[in-house]
């Protein structure tokens, strides 16, 4: 059985940033989750998920 | 009984069952470059990852002392029990009880130079959505969020909490 672990680019929240505006960083977390999950769940049917997973790592789609 | 099982035995069984798990498991990591880096410039950080995604967690954690959020809720205590079997403290609250609180000492965790590690949708949901209180976090103490995942080749999800919770089975 395999396990592959995937650690994301980190996502820095400037101190400026207003409550209001919170939520577009929020929604770029979710989309950065939701796209190392769905790369990672490929990966993991392949012999060898890192080598699969770095030959066809996507940057994440923009919102 | 059956609380006294559930609080005193079963953490130290699940501990143990996913440390079993890992050892058996064939594991590959991607990207731990990035947190080694922040690690090796003493950069504290909030660890982030789904719900759904969290029983082999706590063998990916690559740094010396953090501690996670979570609920205050029954269950929530067993975790916390497992949890703390992995070496991990535990702060107690979530967006729907005692969040306030749980934030107020994050902050003060963190403050200290302890990672914090959260599941952004949990424990209620909506999946997969985040809550403002790890951006709030983020904002707040400057750390930066790391989002980490996890799959594995055989799996099968039970219909627990907010969403089919990740369970592997060999």
């Amino acid at each position: 059985m395999k396990g592959l672990y995937v650690w994301g680019e980190p996502l820095w929240v400037n101190a400026d940033r207003s409550m209001e505006k919170i939520s577009e960083e929020g929604e770029t977390l979710a989309r950065r989750l939701n796209h190392l999950t769905a790369q990672a769940e490929s990966a993991i049917q392949d012999n060898n998920p890192v080598q699969y997973f770095l030959r066809h790592e996507t940057l994440e789609p923009e919102a | 009984m059956l609380n006294w099982l559930k609080l005193s035995v079963l953490p130290s069984l699940a501990a143990a069952v996913i440390s079993l798990l890992g050892k058996t498991m064939r594991m590959g990591t991607v990207g731990g470059e990035r947190v080694d880096a922040l690690m090796r410039d003493g950069q504290p950080m909030i660890i982030a990852f789904w719900h759904g995604r969290q029983l082999m967690l706590p063998l990916a954690y690559r740094g010396k002392s953090a501690s996670i959020l979570i609920s205050q809720s029954r269950d929530g205590e067993i975790i916390a029990r497992i949890m703390r079997h992995f070496g991990f403290g535990a702060v107690r609250g979530s967006s729907s009880r005692g969040g306030g609180q749980a934030i107020r000492h994050l902050l003060k965790v963190a403050r200290q130079g302890h990672d914090v590690i959260v599941t952004p949708d949990g424990p209620r949901g909506p999946a997969c959505q985040v809550q403002a209180g790890v951006i709030y976090l983020a904002k707040v103490t400057g750390f930066p969020i790391v989002p980490l995942t996890f799959a594995c080749s055989k799996k099968k999800s039970s219909p627990v909490g907010i969403d089919s919770r990740f369970l592997t089975l060999a």
